[in-house]
């Protein structure tokens, strides 16, 4: 009898590397699940310690790796100078059982390296997003405060990591962590954008602001790093796609299609449950809210709301309107500076607005002066863009003759219409295929790492010329720094240089062609057994032609 | 003071009233006429000279009535003392000689009735005049060629008191009946003759023919001047607001019911009285300056302002009566006829009778100022007005700044002429009035109003884009900026279209069919509405600006011709109120070219001038482009170059607002600029692109083309492609907007220049268009060298293999080639 396991999550957890350590389970940030005894966790710390020590003689960086035994996928991520977050996946198995011999084969294919880092980074920015950093929290507040606040953001963010990315939906949008833009014509999103100026010029304090129609952004002030994490937060707790509990375990099913198994279900959806009393039970800090509560905030006011609601989700608490709840977000180029994230959603619009932390907040005019001024505006946009949506779904039916993805690093911008591959989705060795090409394609870290990079190393560097400044006295050396900044563009120019275009056929049947441009990337599937490879190009011609004419794809 | 002053008069053309034996105000051709030794000068704000006409067969002993002059100034009409006929002179000897011979003498038909008196002679056009005597109405028409005056049509009514003529729409209006009471009017069209229906006025007319208000001043007046002036002051006018015309009836019975009512005139009929504006004395008078009707109460010394709007009367649509007082009078561009006319003496008269204790301190000054200011006229005749020494340095200091501006009241004694006119009998000067805009517009404190009242107005431009500029630098609220900018460009789209109608012309030789078919629908336009269009004062315009020319021909030598040009190149031209938009222009420089290629006499003079009759046109058309462009409705159109100049870049320049609410300025003014379909400038996107790029919002900046905000134009790709060092995408967005632009051949060099060769040379063989040739070629290969990769070098030169084996001039990338690999490429 043949038991089929699907990878499973094992453990997340995160350690800093500290020297003259008295006790050796301060290194511990999170372990999760917690459950898990001390000595166990050290253990798979120490080992994760010892792989990146080991790694970092062949590699000084070791900027992304991982780590594939037998059992095990290991993904570390170093978002800040000694601090790891690491993913411990459980590979596929295979289990023969023959009369009392237990023959378990383990399947590495099924997970993605890429795809479970992406994961991580995503991860730690929507944390960065709420509380800065861990650094900051450990130099501002304490250990134990960063522990609480890790342990709470986590258990909320890792159930909702798909490990297994059945789907090659799934797997390619869990690689590439973009931004849908809503395609408007150009008054419609003047229209838009003034009425975030107007609102913005009104009220002094608003200092960024982000519009969103249904899961599709409109206009963000912000830079993109933080609007990416800003976007990827609003779309998972206020837009939730309609939960469809059956498509996981359909899949599952399909997976072994053809195969005598019956596969092991996976485990529930959240790991470690938050319960209302848990959450009244949190410790409440002025300057850091607590994320469950946020969780808890947005999911209930939403599920109470009306079809016609028009109000603060953040801000003044509807039921009870003495009580302001105002969760605290940190964005900025150089230096993250707090503002008080106020969410307003009218219909399917969700307007944000980032506003300085000010006494007035506390006020209930301050909230009814706003919202006046946003309701007699609002409603016409909204009216306008359910118009714009209807227009939109028309012309739009041209798009789905063709099954492709387009990812533009330069904004982030995602455009798929891949939902409807299901033929050939389910297949793994297509699926591995298929994210080898992507890897060797988009190799996603460099690009943010790239980012990252950059701003801990000019952090460092201003750090020592300071130093240097307040040793010498003498001016600041600002031509290291500028060298410095100029090797990190150019190195994100000479990414261009890497202009490839990848034509394959699969099983006879489906063609794959990868396309990259720059910083633009377009991956197009065909399924149709009696076309050649000539006649490929002409199909990538004529997508070409009709959706990416305006912009240079050579 | 100064800050309370919102009207001043401007332009003074001085005379010594005691030089002259007559003269009058001539409100069609807005001129003076004085008579001195039976030589005729005529001096006007439109022509902007001054010319003398010598009257050979005149008996200057006669007492004369009225003196008429034809549009084209070819003609006088003059009616004599016997009051039964008149004399029509004809202009000979063109411009050299200037004398005017009798020709022709006209008798009415009813002159042997009893008091048979002539009122006067108005001028239909060129050789088409009314005659109107106190029982008729008569049309005649002048046959240059049988030399005789034929009658064309008669109208006779039992009495006439007095008329009212708009040249411009050939209307006439008689006062009839016994008390004048009931008001007829006709309209000449170039076809037909319009009775409109009478009408019965709602009081009666005080008096017909007012000679002069006040008695001691009558007095005085008789005693200087011993012959008769022809000034009178009437009590029905006809006047023009916002292209709609009224009948004004200036009711002044005496202590109450002192009136000034509006009767509105269509096509059709006289309206009732929809308007009554009380007026606290009895003595007023009434202008109009830039469709703004001003009421002058003479014995209070202020002046209302009424800015009648729409045909109902809203209670917003008379904004304000402003008090105003004093008036100053701008000397700065004064015109001084006699030079040994002391202005000052007269002035000083003038005021004293005033009698206005405050006003004396200044008066002083005023009198010192004004013997200062002849004398150095008398020594500079070209009108320098520098100091006249270096001794009272410091006294002329002052004098200077005053010199500039005399502030004077209301005179009792001033003959008010339409539209805005006045004449000063006795001082001796005529000057018009004009409004001060940025006191009265700070004045409303509506802003929405007040920027309503400024886009009406014909010379606010540099008001508005002020008014503009200061509410963005005081944070105005983005609603009120957005209304503002909403309206500029509604304005600006209607007058686009009709830009695009009426700039056809242009092509005069090309487009002569399209031109008639124009013209057409002008008349038809000038049929449906006769109010609405109103080509004459434009004719006129470009009719001295060929006189004028001439006049530097033939006349450059003579002293007084001289300073008269000296005159007309200094002094500012006089602003058409109320005028349609200037794209008529052009049109009617044609017309004007037709009518005198008519006239054969002056043939000859056209074809010499003919060069430089276009130049002239041009010119014009240069300045009045300059001039502020104005919408058939009558707004001001204001231009992205306008509001970039004036407004965004001192904005940016001055720095006193943040770089975030100036940017949302812009794209307010760009949101309504795409709302009106108005193709926008680069220089916008690239204001916008600085801003963005200035505080580091690239994100923003990559939105902002996603969305096609900041439209595609090679010069905003190129400042796009400078920025790739700060933020690298921006090449790309270059790239794509060039590429939108079918620019390839700038796609190419953008990338060489880029050292990105390979894309380069993909680009060229993956676009159709796009043929290789030397200098890319050579590019590309200069290039590869500099950049110093191997690789790269190898497989270019590869590439290029056989161009560069048959071309000499590719030699040394073959040598190169050869001595870095060491093989030959030949093999």
């Amino acid at each position: 009898m043949n038991i089929f396991q699907i990878p499973r999550f094992d453990s997340f957890f995160i350690f800093r590397r500290v020297i003259n350590l008295k006790n050796e389970a301060d290194k511990i940030i999170l372990y999760l699940p917690n459950k898990i005894p001390i000595d166990k966790q050290l253990l798979n710390i120490g080992f994760a310690q010892a792989t990146i020590a080991f790694s970092r003689t062949f590699s000084s960086s070791f900027p992304q790796a991982s780590l594939h035994t037998e059992k095990y996928r290991w993904v570390f991520f170093e978002p800040e100078p000694n601090y790891w977050m690491v993913f411990l996946i459980k590979n596929a198995s295979n289990t023969q059982a023959k009369e009392s011999k237990k023959n378990e084969k383990f399947k590495y294919e099924f997970t993605n390296d890429n795809c479970l880092f992406q994961a991580l980074r995503k991860g730690y920015y929507m944390f960065s997003l709420f509380y800065h950093s861990f650094n900051h929290l450990i130099t501002n507040y304490s250990l134990e405060e960063l522990r609480n606040k890790v342990n709470q953001f986590f258990s909320f963010f890792i159930p909702t990591v798909d490990f297994i990315q059945t789907s090659l939906k799934k797997r390619l949008l869990s690689l590439f962590q973009g931004i849908r833009y809503y395609p408007l014509d150009k008054n419609m999103f003047l229209k838009v954008y003034c009425f975030v100026n107007m609102i913005e010029s009104s009220f002094s304090k608003i200092k960024h602001s982000i519009f969103l129609y249904g899961s599709n952004l409109i206009w963000s002030s912000l830079n993109l790093s933080d609007t990416n994490s800003l976007y990827n937060f609003l779309c998972g707790y206020i837009n939730p796609k309609p939960a469809v509990e059956n498509e996981y375990l359909v899949g599952i099913e399909e997976f072994f299609i053809g195969k005598t198994a019956s596969p092991q279900l996976p485990q529930p959806k959240n790991y470690f449950n938050w319960s209302l009393e848990d959450i009244s039970k949190l410790p409440q800090n002025p300057d850091l809210f607590n994320y469950p509560e946020l969780v808890f905030h947005i999911t209930q006011t939403i599920a109470k709301a009306r079809s016609n609601f028009s109000d603060f989700i953040t801000g003044p608490k509807l039921d009870s309107k003495k009580n302001f709840f105002l969760p605290k977000i940190f964005v900025g180029n150089e230096e993250k500076k707090q503002h008080v994230l106020l969410i307003y959603k009218a219909n399917k619009v969700i307007f944000c607005l980032l506003v300085e932390p000010d006494e007035k907040l506390q006020t209930m005019s301050f909230y009814n002066q706003m919202k006046k001024r946003i309701e007699t505006e609002i409603e016409t946009i909204v009216n306008n863009l359910f118009k714009s949506e209807h227009i939109l779904q028309i012309s739009s039916q041209n798009e789905l003759l063709y099954k492709f993805l387009y990812f533009n690093e330069m904004n982030l911008a995602l455009k798929e219409t891949l939902s409807m591959c299901k033929e050939f989705e389910l297949r793994h060795q297509f699926l591995m295929y298929l994210s080898s090409i992507v890897d060797s394609f988009y190799n996603s870290e460099r690009l943010f790492i790239n980012q990252e990079k950059r701003y801990f190393q000019l952090k460092n560097i201003e750090q020592q010329t300071k130093a240097q400044n307040q040793e010498n006295n003498k001016d600041p050396i600002e031509n290291n720094l500028d060298s410095q900044k100029q090797t990190q563009t150019e190195k994100y120019v000479n990414l261009d240089q890497n202009l490839i275009e990848v034509t394959t056929n699969i099983n006879n049947s489906l063609w794959i062609v990868m396309k990259r441009a720059g910083s633009r990337l377009i991956l197009m599937l065909v399924e149709n057994q009696n076309l050649n490879i000539s006649n490929i190009s002409k199909e990538v011609d004529k997508l070409n032609a009709e959706f990416f004419r305006t912009i240079y794809l050579n | 003071m100064e800050k309370e002053i919102h009207v001043k008069l401007e332009s003074p053309i001085i005379f010594d009233p005691n030089e002259y034996q007559w003269f009058k105000f001539d409100e069609i051709l807005q001129q003076i006429i004085l008579l001195k030794n039976k030589t005729l000068k005529c001096i006007g704000y439109l022509f902007e000279k001054n010319e003398a006409i010598k009257l050979s067969q005149i008996n200057i002993n006669d007492y004369i009535q009225e003196i008429s002059i034809s549009p084209n100034r070819k003609y006088l009409a003059i009616v004599r003392n016997n009051n039964t006929e008149f004399e029509l002179f004809l202009r000979k000897g063109k411009l050299k000689t200037k004398e005017a011979k009798k020709t022709l003498t006209y008798k009415s038909k009813f002159a042997n009735k009893n008091n048979f008196t002539i009122l006067s002679i108005k001028w239909l056009d060129n050789l088409q005049l009314l005659l109107i005597t106190n029982y008729t109405l008569e049309h005649l028409f002048i046959e240059e060629d049988k030399k005789n005056i034929k009658r064309i049509n008669i109208f006779k009514h039992s009495q006439i008191h007095g008329a009212s003529y708009s040249f411009e729409n050939k209307l006439i209006l008689l006062s009839t009946e016994l008390n004048g009471k009931q008001i007829r009017g006709y309209q000449f069209r170039p076809t037909q003759v319009v009775k409109l229906p009478k009408i019965e006025l709602k009081y009666p007319i005080f008096e017909e023919t007012k000679k002069v208000n006040n008695e001691r001043a009558h007095r005085e007046m008789k005693k200087r001047i011993r012959k008769r002036i022809g000034i009178v002051n009437k009590s029905l006018l006809l006047i023009r607001l916002y292209n709609n015309l009224y009948c004004a009836q200036l009711v002044q019975s005496g202590l109450e019911n002192n009136f000034l009512l509006l009767y509105k005139i269509t096509k059709e009929e006289i309206t009732k009285p929809f308007l009554e504006i009380p007026a606290l004395q009895s003595n007023f008078a009434i202008s109009v300056v830039d469709n703004l009707l001003l009421l002058h109460d003479l014995e209070s010394q202020r002046t209302m302002f009424y800015d009648i709007r729409d045909d109902t009367v809203k209670p917003e649509s008379i904004i304000f009566p402003l008090s105003i007082k004093p008036i100053t009078l701008s000397l700065e561009k004064a015109f001084f006829l006699d030079k040994n006319h002391k202005l000052n003496e007269n002035l000083n008269e003038n005021l004293n009778e005033n009698e206005n204790l405050d006003e004396n301190e200044n008066l002083d000054e005023n009198e010192n100022l004004n013997e200062n200011e002849i004398e150095d006229e008398n020594q500079n005749q070209n009108q320098n007005q520098i100091g006249i020494g270096n001794e009272n340095e410091n006294e002329n200091e002052n004098e200077n700044e005053l010199k500039k501006k005399l502030f004077l009241l209301h005179k009792k004694a001033w003959a008010h002429f339409l539209p805005n006119y006045i004449l000063d009998p006795f001082t001796g000067f005529i000057s018009f009035y004009d409004i001060d805009l940025n006191t009265v517009a700070s004045c409303i404190r509506d802003k929405f109003h007040r920027i309503k009242f400024l886009f009406q107005r014909a010379d606010s431009k540099f008001v508005l884009l002020k008014f503009l500029k200061i509410s963005i630098e005081e944070n105005e609220k983005l609603e009120i900026l957005s209304y503002c900018f909403d309206i500029i460009n509604h304005i600006r789209n209607l007058a686009g279209k009709a830009q695009v109608k009426d700039k056809s012309p242009n092509k005069p030789n090309k487009q002569k069919k399209k031109k008639k078919g124009k013209k057409k629908e002008n008349q038809n336009q000038n049929k449906k509405n006769p109010f609405l269009l109103d080509l004459t004062p434009k004719f006129k315009r470009t009719h001295s600006s060929l006189q004028l020319n001439q006049d530097l021909e033939n006349n450059g030598k003579g002293n007084q011709m001289h300073s008269s040009l000296e005159l007309s190149k200094e002094t500012p031209k006089k602003k058409q109120y109320g005028d349609i938009e200037t794209e008529f222009i052009i049109l009617n420089f044609e017309e004007n070219q037709e009518k005198t290629e008519e006239d054969q006499k002056e043939k000859e003079d056209q074809k010499e001038n003919n060069k430089n009759e276009m130049e002239i046109a041009n010119e014009r058309l240069k300045n009045i482009l300059q001039f502020p462009q104005k919408s058939a409705q009558g707004y001001i159109v204001l231009h992205q170059e306008d509001l970039y100049k004036h407004v965004f870049l001192e904005v940016q320049e001055n720095q006193l607002i943040e770089d975030r609410y100036l940017i949302s300025v812009l794209t307010e003014y760009i949101r309504s600029l795409n709302f009106y379909h108005i193709p926008i400038q680069h220089f916008l996107f690239s204001m916008i692109i600085e801003l963005l790029v200035k505080n580091n919002k690239f994100s923003q900046l990559y939105q902002f083309v996603q969305f096609h905000i900041i439209d595609d134009s090679n010069y905003v790709a190129y400042q796009l492609a400078a920025l790739d060092k700060k933020y690298p995408p921006a090449l790309y967005i270059a790239i794509d907007m060039l590429k939108r632009n079918n620019d390839f051949e700038s796609i190419i060099q953008l990338l060489i220049s880029r050292n990105m060769v390979i894309q380069a040379l993909r680009f060229i063989e993956k676009t159709p268009n796009i043929i290789l040739n030397d200098p890319i070629i050579e590019s590309i290969l200069e290039t590869t060298l500099v950049m110093n990769d191997p690789i790269k070098m190898f497989s270019i030169i590869q590439y290029f293999k056989i161009y560069i084996l048959k071309y000499e001039k590719f030699k040394k990338y073959l040598d190169h080639f050869e001595r870095i690999f060491g093989i030959s490429l030949k093999n």
